[in-house]
């Protein structure tokens, strides 16, 4: 699954601890989403797409 | 409290616990390292409710429960096999069958334990508050009465016992007298 985390995250001015910080994972994790290495549980994309204020499907995708 | 700050705490523990145990078991003191260990579970935990940053989060879950799954097969097979080579062994030392049937019944716990916690973990998911407490507790008897099974086979009813000088049949020991000199 891929995603627009880092397009996101940079729109929106955040690092990637900050990020982190705020969705209560490791820093770490967030590097391996970008890299599109994990696929996040159901929880942490919804609060990941809340704190960007987008839709999940606007920020995951299903290729 | 940051995680360098609680890494370097972890790491103490760890040497002192490891001091301890080592401690205790030449001057054959037994309570002093189970003390220590509780104690040691205690302040980690206490301490890890102090670190300000996440020290782990789903994704180390997941590869834990990957991990947890690997290592209890490779450990299982491995242990199957090996038990099965020390058991067509024991004509040269016969200690070789009291390990296998150690590994055997290592086994058979290890995997008895993982489905009951499987099984706990799978039903508590739906269940409210009282009936997840009522299950911890019916599950925790299941495991206490496990090991108290287990630690009845193993209690040495048919063995060897050092008498006088000599190898002394205990019960009905089905494995040959141990080869060292028997000093009591």
């Amino acid at each position: 699954m891929k995603n627009k985390i880092k397009e996101y995250r940079a729109k929106n001015n955040l690092t990637q601890e900050e990020l982190a910080r705020q969705v209560g994972v490791r820093r770490e994790t967030i590097v391996f989403l970008e890299q599109n290495k994990y696929n996040p549980s159901l929880k942490l994309a919804f609060d990941i797409a809340k704190i960007f204020k987008a839709r999940i499907e606007e920020i995951f995708l299903d290729e | 409290m940051n995680k360098k700050q609680y890494t370097i705490c972890r790491l103490a523990i760890i040497i002192i616990l490891s001091f301890t145990i080592s401690y205790s078991m030449q001057i054959k003191n037994y309570i002093l390292p189970i003390t220590a260990l509780i104690g040691s579970v205690f302040i980690l935990f206490y301490l890890r409710k102090k670190v300000d940053i996440i020290i782990a989060d789903e994704r180390d879950y997941v590869l834990a429960g990957d991990a947890a799954r690997y290592t209890l097969t490779s450990y299982s097979f491995l242990a199957v096999i090996f038990s099965f080579i020390l058991y067509s062994l024991q004509d040269i030392n016969p200690y070789f069958y009291t390990i296998a049937l150690v590994l055997n019944y290592s086994v058979c716990f290890l995997l008895i334990l993982y489905s009951l916690i499987f099984k706990f973990y799978n039903n508590i998911a739906s269940l409210d508050k009282k009936k997840k407490y009522i299950n911890f507790v019916i599950y925790f008897f299941i495991v206490l009465l496990i090991i108290l099974f287990g630690l009845r086979l193993f209690s040495g009813e048919d063995n060897w016992v050092c008498q006088n000088g000599k190898w002394v049949k205990h019960g009905n020991p089905d494995f040959a007298a141990p080869l060292i000199e028997c000093k009591k």
